[in-house]
């Protein structure tokens, strides 16, 4: 029966980056395979679901390709083309339209089924069917509708129509922004919220949908597509949407359904692929050489949780030769050797990343995988007994694991064997900026020689988030480090008499839950009972008073403070309201065991208690004086809050000369990166329009190459040499700060050809940019790293009017100012 | 902190300013020259060379201002001392020449220097006082937000004078073309204009015309005879007459009162606009004096010294 049936060695799944990479080593060395390939063309994924012209980018830059076939950077048409030529150089034997039903028998004689009826005997299958799977339908009446699609070639093809769009996720919210530009668009929500999506194309799409260019339908079930009359008058069809408000009749020249792809979990489950639980988005179980927990089957690429065409290559030509019988190291084996090599009694790669593994036990969890993606990013560093590895108010850029040695945590810059407070050996640094945007409180010294392996956020980030385990550990970290801070920040470090180790707070922290919530909310309300107070983790809590009727803002508590704190000190019902001024995330702390803690420690015990009697005398102090609540109220509501160093005009004494533009152009290229006059005001003062460096930077969230990291001092930096122009930064950005510039260099200047014979240009004149080809970057405020003087906006204002800091010294200042005039 | 520059560093160039032209008033007073005081003696000379030496650190300002790299010092602080020495220049000049005045190039750079000196007095005063009259003038609101409402009103204004009848959207119309933000000031001409045009357009309706002496309320004409009137005020309330007037007969009471809302509305916005550009002026004016005045004082600085030294 079996003798009119194809036989190969190796039979591939799927032709995309990682199937066609796999099949083309398979040629090169001569072994006999076969590519089934579903539909009629290769790398359906990127051949019928990309947009015309998108180009397709290379990432990881470092990493090196590994594959028979070719593959560069360039527009989706010309990978295509590369690939449709290696083909055919290689011979790689492919069949399109096989569309695969099952796999019955074992390693060495497995029996493919397609579709057709066909069947294909083959030693090892290797799976690369990547994770678009079928798209969803709606299944309505009328879906059949040539006017229905489920995807956009090129948006800018089509114009003055008329388009429905349903879905709320990327696709739909790409889509739909990139077709409103010549179209009317309306948009169709099942929910009533775009959180799905990244956060830049909900904020972008919201934003359409505030300023009217695009309407939306929350809460919308298409129920019925009905033809419209066919002339060339009215509509193509009428798409009925069923609403909250009842039946929308909708009328359209084109829908396009966007509403996701479905799993394939079931087509998975079906060949006896393993997963490693019942969650639809989890990825096959994968052992050494790509096998699954059915022998013999290979799961590569996206299917396999590596979405990045290179390295899904890398893949496909690794898998041919683990097949092959030679074990081969992975791609990126140079680059993490690289890194590593430098460790002291360096043996091998394998060694020592499964030391990594062993000893620190916030890495246990974490895949080969993931950890080489880790390690590659990574460097080491080296310090001696004594060096001081962070000062107070530094702000991380990277996190650091402790291989070797331990550090403390000390009021002094230098190392005293007597230090009194202890950082616990938690194996980690940066994690509180890293997760909270938090500066260090003290001195962080080497007690020994240690070995750092130092990480770039953005890796860092991406991976320590993704496995649940980690997650967890690096929480309870991160709370007990915020805690343990806020406690010895009660009172200068060096009036602290007892011997405090931030081992001390670790029940403490592991009794603590956390709470996110909206802005707006109320955390809890006057007087009611208190039993816990709060850590603000992100976001900002504003604490107010009912007074006369009114509700006044007192404080404004920033990342890193706690707050109802008082009530449990003098066990009273509460004071004050608490409410969220924007989405925060907070640690809930257990009223008794916090005084049971604290009670351990008298001078913080006392400080704590002191510092709620000052709490109190100045409420009682600000009630007094309406107007200062006034300013607090203005500083909650223009969200100054969220800066960590911001830009405040006092207009009472700004001239107008506009030196801070200038100034701000001189030294920026040719640009200033402020604007005076826009911004909210607020009696005299005025929150120009420039960056204010914010705790949870809007502009950092969605970065490709990682060029936006903060520094040292807290200022969010945009890298111009890595920086690629895309634009999310600027579109991620609440306060409209960050722009698109292609700068023309600047103009050498002379004063004095300027002033005595008008030639040349004027200082602080902004240039102007004419070839509209020109590679356009993301520029803000870099508040002037540069310049050993500080801001050139502040530097050089004559009068002082222009000021930058952060929003609770600016605060203060005001308040000082407004004192200083009513007493003059 | 609050008041800018003149009390920067606990008043820092102040006393310095102070001690160096108390100095010299002691020096003035306890030195006996030969001859009567004057620029030849040795404290003449001393004094002439730190006044010099003053008046060119001072014309340095316009460079410094402009150097926005890596600045020791801020411009707050040299303006400061920049206020603070020009006026000790004062006394410190005047006691160089000794009381002596003449027709000659040494007294014009003198005067030269004093003209300086005085325009930025002026400068001084309308840094520390115009800032917060322009935020009071502003209060809450800002010249683009006046200017858009602008914008707004002519329009919703001239559509609701469209639904009226033809010679109110004429008046309209009039008042859009004659009332904008750069023509802000008016004269007797422009009010005297206006009721030509009013009168105008009344005489077409011939009824209305018989009744609009007697239907013009008289607080209007009270308020019109009242001299205390601005004539910002006086254009305003005759253009609300002749609205009244054209459409007295012919309109509900709310839609005039609308149509009158928008008028004061639009009056006060440009008196602010006006007032605003006025006090940016008063911030700008000043340096067109002082800039110059200092570059003709310096030159004539180098006139005295080489005439001095040459003769």
């Amino acid at each position: 029966m079996l003798s009119n049936v194809e036989k190969y060695k190796v039979a591939i799944i799927g032709s995309g980056p990682a199937g066609l990479s796999a099949a083309g080593r398979a040629a090169e060395l001569g072994v006999s395979h076969i590519l089934l390939e579903g539909t009629g063309e290769i790398s359906n994924t990127i051949n019928f679901w990309y947009q015309k012209g998108k180009h397709v980018m290379n990432e990881p830059e470092q990493m090196p390709l590994r594959s028979s076939v070719g593959f560069k950077e360039g527009t989706r048409e010309e990978v295509l083309e590369e690939w449709q030529d290696d083909i055919t150089k290689l011979k790689i034997n492919i069949k399109f339209n096989a569309t695969l039903k099952s796999i019955e028998g074992d390693v060495g004689a497995f029996l493919i089924k397609l579709s057709s009826g066909e069947e294909i005997q083959a030693a090892t299958v290797v799976l690369a069917i990547g994770t678009m799977g079928n798209i969803r339908k709606l299944g309505i009446p009328g879906e059949e509708n040539p006017i229905v699609n489920y995807k956009l070639d090129d948006a800018s093809l089509i114009k003055n129509k008329h388009i429905t769009l349903i879905g709320a996720g990327d696709s739909a919210i790409e889509d739909a922004l990139a077709l409103s530009k010549q179209n009317k668009v309306t948009i169709i929500n099942r929910r009533n919220s775009f959180d799905r999506a990244k956060g830049r194309n909900s904020s972008a799409i919201l934003r359409a949908i505030q300023n009217q260019e695009i309407e939306c339908v929350y809460e919308g079930a298409p129920a019925a597509i009905n033809a419209g009359l066919g002339d060339e008058l009215s509509f193509a069809a009428e798409l009925v949407v069923e609403s909250p408000v009842g039946n929308v009749s909708i009328l359209t020249d084109k829908i396009i359904i966007r509403a996701g792809a479905m799993p394939q979990r079931r087509l998975l489950d079906s060949l006896g692929v393993g997963f490693p639980n019942q969650d639809e988005t989890a990825f096959p179980l994968i052992g050494e050489g790509y096998q699954s927990t059915r022998a013999g089957l290979y799961v590569v690429g996206a299917l396999a949780g590596c979405p990045l065409i290179k390295e899904a290559m890398n893949q496909g030509y690794e898998v041919i030769e683990f097949i092959e019988g030679r074990h081969i190291d992975p791609a990126d084996q140079e680059l993490v050797q690289k890194v590593l090599s430098d460790l002291p009694g360096f043996t091998s790669v394998k060694e020592e990343l499964e030391k990594i593994r062993a000893n620190l036990g916030l890495m246990s969890d974490v895949s080969m995988l993931n950890l080489r993606e880790f390690i590659r990013a990574s460097t080491i560093k080296f310090f001696k007994k004594g060096d001081v590895l962070c000062k107070p108010g530094d702000y991380a850029n990277a996190v650091s694991l402790v291989l070797s040695g331990s550090v403390w945590l000390s009021n002094r810059s230098y190392y005293d064997a007597n230090a009194d407070i202890t950082l616990a050996p938690d194996q980690l640094l940066g994690a509180q900026s890293l997760f909270g945007g938090l500066a260090w409180s003290g001195y962080v010294i080497a007690t020994e020689d240690i070995v750092l392996l130092e990480t770039p956020f953005g890796t860092a980030q991406k991976i320590l988030s993704s496995t649940e385990s980690i997650k967890e550990k690096i929480n309870h970290l991160f709370t007990r480090r915020v805690i343990f801070s806020a406690v010895i920040s009660t009172l200068p470090l060096n009036e602290i008499q007892e011997t405090i180790d931030e081992m001390d707070f670790d029940d403490l922290a592991s009794s603590t839950s956390t709470q996110k919530m909206k802005a707006g909310q109320v955390i809890y309300e006057e007087n009611s009972n208190a039993d816990c107070l709060y850590l603000v983790r992100t976001g900002t809590v504003a604490i107010s008073r009912n007074i006369g009727g009114k509700n006044q803002v007192e404080h404004l508590i920033s990342p890193g403070q706690w707050f109802g704190v008082d009530e449990i000190l003098m066990n009273s019902r509460r004071l004050s309201e608490a409410s969220t001024t924007r989405t925060t995330e907070l640690i809930k702390i257990d009223g008794a065991l916090f005084r049971a803690t604290i009670v351990q420690f008298p001078s913080i015990e006392k400080a704590t208690e002191n510092h709620t009697r000052d709490m109190l005398l100045d409420a009682h102090k600000r009630n007094a004086d309406n107007r200062s609540s006034q300013v607090m109220g203005f500083f909650h509501n223009s969200n100054i809050v969220d800066g960590t160093n911001v830009l405040i005009i006092d207009e009472s004494i700004c001239v107008g000369c506009d030196n801070c533009e200038k100034a701000c152009a001189e030294t920026h290229g040719g640009v200033s990166r402020l604007n005076r006059k826009e911004g909210d005001s607020f009696a005299s003062i005025h929150i120009a329009s420039a960056c204010r460096h914010c705790y949870e930077p809007g502009c950092m969230t969605d970065c490709p190459p990682d060029a936006i990291s903060r520094n040292g001092d807290g200022s969010i930096l945009i890298n111009a040499d890595t920086c690629i122009g895309c634009g999310n930064c600027v579109t991620n950005c609440p306060f409209e700060v960050v722009k698109l510039v292609a700068a023309e260099p600047q103009q050498p200047f002379s004063l004095f050809s300027w002033l005595a014979f008008g030639k040349g240009r004027a200082p602080g004149q902004e240039v102007g940019h004419h070839d509209p080809k020109a590679k356009k970057v993301a520029v803000k405020c870099d508040l002037c790293v540069n310049q050993s003087s500080g801001p050139a906006c502040v530097q050089s204002c004559p009068t002082g009017a222009a000021v930058r800091g952060s929003p609770i010294n600016l605060l203060n200042l005001f308040e000082r100012r407004s004192e200083d005039r009513r007493g003059s | 902190m609050n008041r800018s520059f003149i009390n920067k560093d606990n008043f820092r160039y102040l006393k310095a300013a102070g001690i160096l032209s108390g100095l010299s008033i002691i020096l003035y007073v306890l030195h006996q020259p030969v001859g009567p005081p004057s620029g030849a003696s040795w404290l003449g000379y001393t004094l002439g060379t730190v006044a010099a030496l003053i008046m060119v650190w001072l014309a340095w300002f316009g460079v410094r201002k402009r150097r926005y790299q890596n600045t020791k010092l801020s411009l707050n602080t040299w303006l400061s001392a920049h206020v603070y020495l020009g006026l000790s220049l004062l006394v410190i000049a005047t006691l160089h020449c000794g009381f002596q005045f003449d027709a000659n190039v040494h007294t014009v750079a003198y005067i030269l220097m004093v003209f300086t000196i005085v325009s930025g007095i002026f400068g001084v005063y309308y840094y520390l006082t115009v800032p917060a009259l322009l935020v009071k003038n502003m209060k809450g609101t800002n010249p683009e937000s006046l200017r858009q409402r602008l914008r707004d009103i002519d329009m919703v204004a001239l559509s609701l004078a469209h639904e009226i009848d033809s010679q109110v959207h004429e008046v309209i119309l009039y008042s859009i073309d004659h009332r904008y933000e750069s023509k802000a000031r008016i004269t007797m001409k422009d009010v005297r204009k206006l009721r030509s045009v009013g009168a105008q357009l009344l005489s077409i309706r011939e009824v209305s015309k018989a009744r609009s002496s007697e239907k013009t309320p008289k607080t209007f004409k009270k308020k019109l005879m009242e001299s205390a009137l601005s004539i910002n005020e006086l254009y305003r309330l005759e253009l609300s007459k002749i609205l009244i007037d054209l459409s007295f007969d012919r309109l509900s009471g709310d839609k005039l009162n609308n149509l009158l809302d928008f008028v004061n509305e639009k009056e006060n916005c440009l008196l602010k606009l006006n007032l605003d550009s006025r006090y940016k002026n008063q911030l700008k004016t000043w340096l067109l004096f002082h800039v110059p005045l200092s570059l003709a004082a310096i030159i004539s600085l180098v006139i005295h010294i080489v005439t001095v030294f040459y003769y």
